[in-house]
């Protein structure tokens, strides 16, 4: 019984967290200032997040989940400060630098998503926070 | 073609159609704002991907936002080759 009273609360809770946002309105995601006023670049990965440049702090790359959590996915190394985000199909992310113009960097998202869990469940060092970022200079802007 | 002004009179995602027509507008702030203390300007959208593809995801002032819609993204970069 008790269960089954349980089952029906969450199963409540749950369409609360899923009600649909009015058609064509803008309703925000994040909460204000969790991004800086820098932020640029929304690019989908392939399961459904979204990543956006400024996240806290400037030179940040932040990932925020369909429901709307967010978290520092990468800091851009130096004074480096994203702009422009894609993804191509396997899953690298290329940003661009705001900052260095005709600079860009890579990123394998997947990777990097990975390095970032094993580092959180304590099973990696730190020092793979930043491997995944190779910077390259294209034709000079 | 849409006079700049009138587009920063009132923060949006404009929707237009390949002949340059608008064809709808989705608010992102308040009108007739004081253009130096604008808030409300959207800098960037991006579709969602699978069951979010209906929704545009848009960055304005220090937050992301989105908008459901009925249509849905296109994404080049997953097609099949």
């Amino acid at each position: 019984m008790n269960t089954l009273i349980l089952q029906a609360a969450l199963a409540s809770l749950l369409l609360v967290g899923q009600a649909e946002e009015k058609l064509f309105v803008a309703s925000p995601l994040t909460m204000p200032q969790e991004f800086t006023p820098g932020i640029e670049g929304p690019a989908c990965d392939q399961e459904g997040n979204i990543l956006a440049v400024n996240f806290a702090k400037q030179g940040t790359i932040g990932r925020v989940t369909p429901s709307g959590k967010g978290e520092v996915f990468l800091e851009l190394p130096g004074d480096s400060v994203g702009n422009g985000i894609r993804f191509d199909r396997d899953g690298f992310m290329y940003i661009a630098d705001y900052v260095r113009r005709g600079t860009g960097f890579g990123c394998h998202a997947p990777a990097r998503a990975k390095a970032a869990a094993l580092q959180a469940s304590g099973e990696a060092s730190g020092e793979e926070h930043h491997l995944p970022v190779y910077g390259k200079r294209s034709k000079s802007a | 073609m849409i006079p700049e002004s009138y587009v920063a009179s009132r923060p949006d995602v404009l929707v237009v159609n390949p002949a340059g027509e608008e064809v709808g507008f989705i608010p992102t702030g308040a009108a007739d704002q004081d253009q130096a203390t604008v808030t409300g300007l959207p800098s960037n959208v991006e579709f969602g991907i699978g069951k979010d593809s209906h929704m545009l995801y848009v960055t304005v002032d220090t937050s992301l936002y989105r908008i459901r819609l009925k249509s849905v993204g296109f994404r080049v970069q997953y097609r099949a080759q």
